[in-house]
């Protein structure tokens, strides 16, 4: 037996050998058919406990384990499988520097022998490393819980980003087959009223869970926000109508960026004027021959609008829970608003004290889609030039200004508040 | 980055076979697996677990597989692994060394001290023997899904069959060439010097260490269970099993799993009494039952038990009877018996007369053990 080649033994009851996008795909749908995100999740937080601790939980018993177990391999199975589609396509192979694992690793530092995770006799401390930046990380956190509405816990933002690194990680320290033995370990134990610990060190065993864990998640995201395999961060919006087109990764990623290029190059005063000047004249049908000037106000005020759409809360469509945390939000802004000695002209009072909100009550009014406000702004930029077929309607046009500018005071006061922060 | 440069390779285990139950080092050194399985397993205990796996949903009282659904686990494991080798032994040419060891006089050694249910002759090399077995399971993969499907039987919450699982008698032959599959891997492992532990289950190859230890009392389990004239019925039944429709209908195995599964036990309690001295018969200690409530039915109606084939019943006539049956072939010709009920090529296809003598056989064994029971067993008031 050659055991030096990568070899990962596939236990998927399909015959296909051609990994096509569509095949995996297929796969992916496959497994959550089979389990649900949120059971299976919960499922491996009881295996987690029942392979650690002395105990049996009645709760997964008998067949649930190894049922559970296997799902896991499947998993396993679909990342390896992954990985070939990916090389054998010949893309995705560049693992990009950012995706070194233990950047943010913090060291466990068992002070006893015990290799026990921990018990009433050792002590446990975490060693950083010098390049440790907990806030980067509590930033980059806040960031996936942000885009995927809770939905992922354990994936880092560098790991969503880069499905190819993640994966290939995942067979650097064991081999497929490997993985395949430490299963049925963990099968053992599950039988077991002994902690699995009497074998192996428990932050090892805490790491395979979280790796489970993770590669469901990777799984759900894959299977929930692709219709093709991801090996970019163009996934985290659903549609077209959602996804803010005109802005780069980066700023989607750290919206800020956008008001603080834009308010760098110019004032407030003339975004706004200049906005005012383009729909006036679309709205009196005045031709424009100033083609670069038209442009660079049609991109400004896209851009802007497309910040306040990545900056807006998530808000629960038709269900009637209460907000609290976007109220804090709320409060903190409009405090600071306060502070500021600049007057707007076109936010008023309630909005001024709701900022966030009124994000999305500016949004409700374009039927909550960026890509309807998209679309009114590219009508507005042809009949600009003439095209006067596609000129929405006068009073939309009057909405229009009005929404704009508030977008555009917002964003200004959101990105005074942000420089602050920023200092 | 440079190992890279090697491709990844997906092996389909639905399309190919792979011994992914072997780790590198078992790979490379096959013995090395073979040690893993046999040092945790005896023969004898592998025979036993394998019995009693098959027959969990006949359990007709109260058993316990090992340590539970560990053992059956653990168990399941290191069969996959055996299997494996087996496997290995088939396909690579490296590993079939391992046979070389296994001639017929080391054979002939084997079975002085181990006693096969199958594997009970070898021709001239084993390693047709064990590609043949591959080919009728479909390969390793094939045996893997009987495992997955055995673990799932194993692990039903229900304990006893009413009679409506399906292919049930797709298990007998396949019980009997894992049987035989572990019996042979034992082989080649003995004949290649190396020792088994010692049992942890199995008395023998049909009980338990705690049914082996006291046989009398195991003895009066089964007989306070059903009552003489039951044990004869469900022999009856199992004999006319084999008119309804030349062999077995899907599902209608039900409670002719639990006979098989009973008798082999009495004819192995039987066999444990047999190798006892005059002196042992003698002593009332081992026949004293304690617990009254016990015996159940035992006592109600002894007086005239009909029996057919016994001219004497003097307790000295009864254990010279008792010492004169042949309890392997006893044991093998019931298997053949089973395997006679859902494959037509067997021993039995056209000898009819041989398996009547074995029903025969088994009727007089009950009458002996009945009347031994009778003659000797007391009860503290």
């Amino acid at each position: 037996m050659n055991t030096l080649k990568p070899i990962g033994i596939i236990d998927l009851d399909t015959s296909r050998h051609d990994i096509s996008y569509v095949s995996m795909l297929a796969l992916y749908w496959q497994f959550f058919d089979a389990a649900g995100y949120e059971s299976h999740l919960l499922a491996n937080d009881k295996l987690l406990r029942t392979v650690i601790s002395n105990e049996i939980y009645p709760n997964l018993y008998l067949s649930n384990a190894t049922y559970q177990l296997e799902l896991n391999r499947r998993l396993i199975d679909l990342a390896w499988l992954y990985l070939t589609y990916k090389e054998n396509a010949g893309n995705g192979c560049d693992v990009s520097v950012l995706n070194d694992p233990e950047r943010y690793r913090p060291k466990f530092c068992y002070s006893s022998k015990s290799t026990y995770y921990f018990d009433d006799y050792s002590s446990l401390h975490m060693k950083f490393d010098e390049q440790y930046k907990p806030f980067k990380r509590e930033d980059d956190y806040m960031e996936v819980v942000y885009r995927f509405k809770g939905k992922v816990r354990w994936l880092t933002l560098d790991e969503i980003e880069n499905p190819y690194a993640f994966y290939r990680s995942i067979f650097e320290k064991r081999t497929h087959l490997d993985w395949i033995q430490l299963l049925s370990k963990w099968g053992e134990y599950t039988f077991l009223p002994k902690s699995i610990c009497l074998e192996m060190d428990g932050g090892e065993v805490y790491d395979t869970y979280v790796l489970f864990q993770k590669l469901t998640e990777m799984a759900y995201l894959v299977n929930r926000y692709e219709d093709y395999i991801p090996d970019s961060r163009k996934f985290l919006y659903t549609n077209f109508g959602e996804y803010p087109s005109h802005l780069t990764m980066d700023e989607i990623i750290s919206p800020q960026i956008v008001v603080f290029d834009i308010f760098r190059k110019s004032t407030i005063e003339t975004v706004l004027n200049e906005m005012f000047w383009w729909l006036d004249s679309v709205l009196h049908r005045q031709e424009i021959t100033d083609f670069k000037r038209v442009y660079n106000i049609y991109i400004s005020v896209l851009r802007i609008a497309e910040f306040c759409w990545v900056f807006k809360p998530y808000k629960r469509r038709g269900i009637g829970l209460k907000d609290d945390d976007n109220i804090d939000e709320n409060t903190f802004y409009s405090s600071f608003f306060e502070s500021l000695n600049y007057q707007t002209n076109y936010v008023g009072v309630k909005e001024r004290s709701q900022p966030l909100s009124a994000l999305n009550w500016i949004f409700s009014r374009y039927k909550r889609e960026l890509g309807y406000l998209r679309s009114l702004l590219s009508d507005c930029f042809e009949a600009s030039f003439g095209k006067r077929s596609s000129s929405p309607d006068d009073a939309i046009i009057e909405s229009l200004k009005t929404n704009c500018a508030q977008l555009i005071e917002l964003a200004y006061l959101f990105h005074i508040v942000l420089q602050e922060e920023k200092e | 980055m440079e190992e890279q440069s090697v491709k990844r390779q997906s092996v389909w285990i639905w399309d190919e076979d792979y011994p992914y139950s072997l780790n590198a080092s078992e790979l490379q050194d096959p013995t090395i697996g073979l040690k893993d399985v046999f040092s945790n397993y005896s023969l004898v205990d592998c025979q036993y677990l394998l019995w009693e796996w098959k027959h969990c949903h006949y359990r007709p009282y109260l058993f316990s597989f090992g340590n539970g659904i560990h053992t059956l686990y653990h168990f399941m494991g290191k069969i996959q692994k055996l299997l494996n080798v087996a496997w290995l032994i088939d396909k690579e040419f490296g590993c079939a060394q391992l046979l070389v060891a296994s001639n017929s006089l080391t054979f002939h050694e084997f079975k002085e001290d181990n006693y096969c249910s199958f594997f009970t002759e070898l021709d001239n090399s084993l390693k047709p023997v064990i590609t043949k077995i591959f080919n009728q399971e479909e390969g390793l993969q094939g045996f893997m899904n009987v495992l997955r499907h055995w673990w799932d039987m194993g692990v039903d919450w229900r304990h006893l069959d009413v009679g409506d699982r399906c292919g049930v008698g797709s298990e007998i032959p396949e019980f009997k060439r894992l049987m035989i599959m572990v019996e042979i891997m034992n082989f080649i492992y003995k004949s290649n010097g190396m020792n088994e532990s010692q049992n942890v289950y199995a008395y023998s190859n049909y009980l338990s260490l705690e049914e082996g230890r006291q046989p009398v009392k195991t003895i009066m389990k089964i007989f306070s269970k059903w009552e003489y004239e039951d044990l004869k019925e469900f022999l009856r039944k199992l004999f006319y099993t084999m008119d309804s429709y030349g062999g077995l209908e899907e599902g209608i195995m039900g409670d002719r799993g639990g006979i098989a599964h009973t008798y082999h036990k009495l004819i192995d309690l039987a066999r444990q009494l047999s190798l006892k001295d005059e002196s042992y018969f003698a002593d009332d200690k081992h026949f004293m039952i304690g617990d009254f409530s016990e015996l159940g039915d035992f006592w109600s109606d002894y007086d005239k038990p009909p029996f057919h084939h016994l001219p004497k019943t003097n307790l000295a006539y009864l254990i010279t009877k008792l010492k004169g049956f042949e309890y392997d072939s006893l044991h093998r010709n019931l298997h053949e018996f089973m395997q006679y009920l859902v494959s037509s090529e067997n021993i039995f296809a056209n000898n009819y007369t041989g398996m009547i003598s074995l029903f025969q056989g088994l009727e007089e064994l009950l009458e002996v053990l009945y009347l031994i029971m009778l003659n000797r067993v007391q009860t503290e008031w």
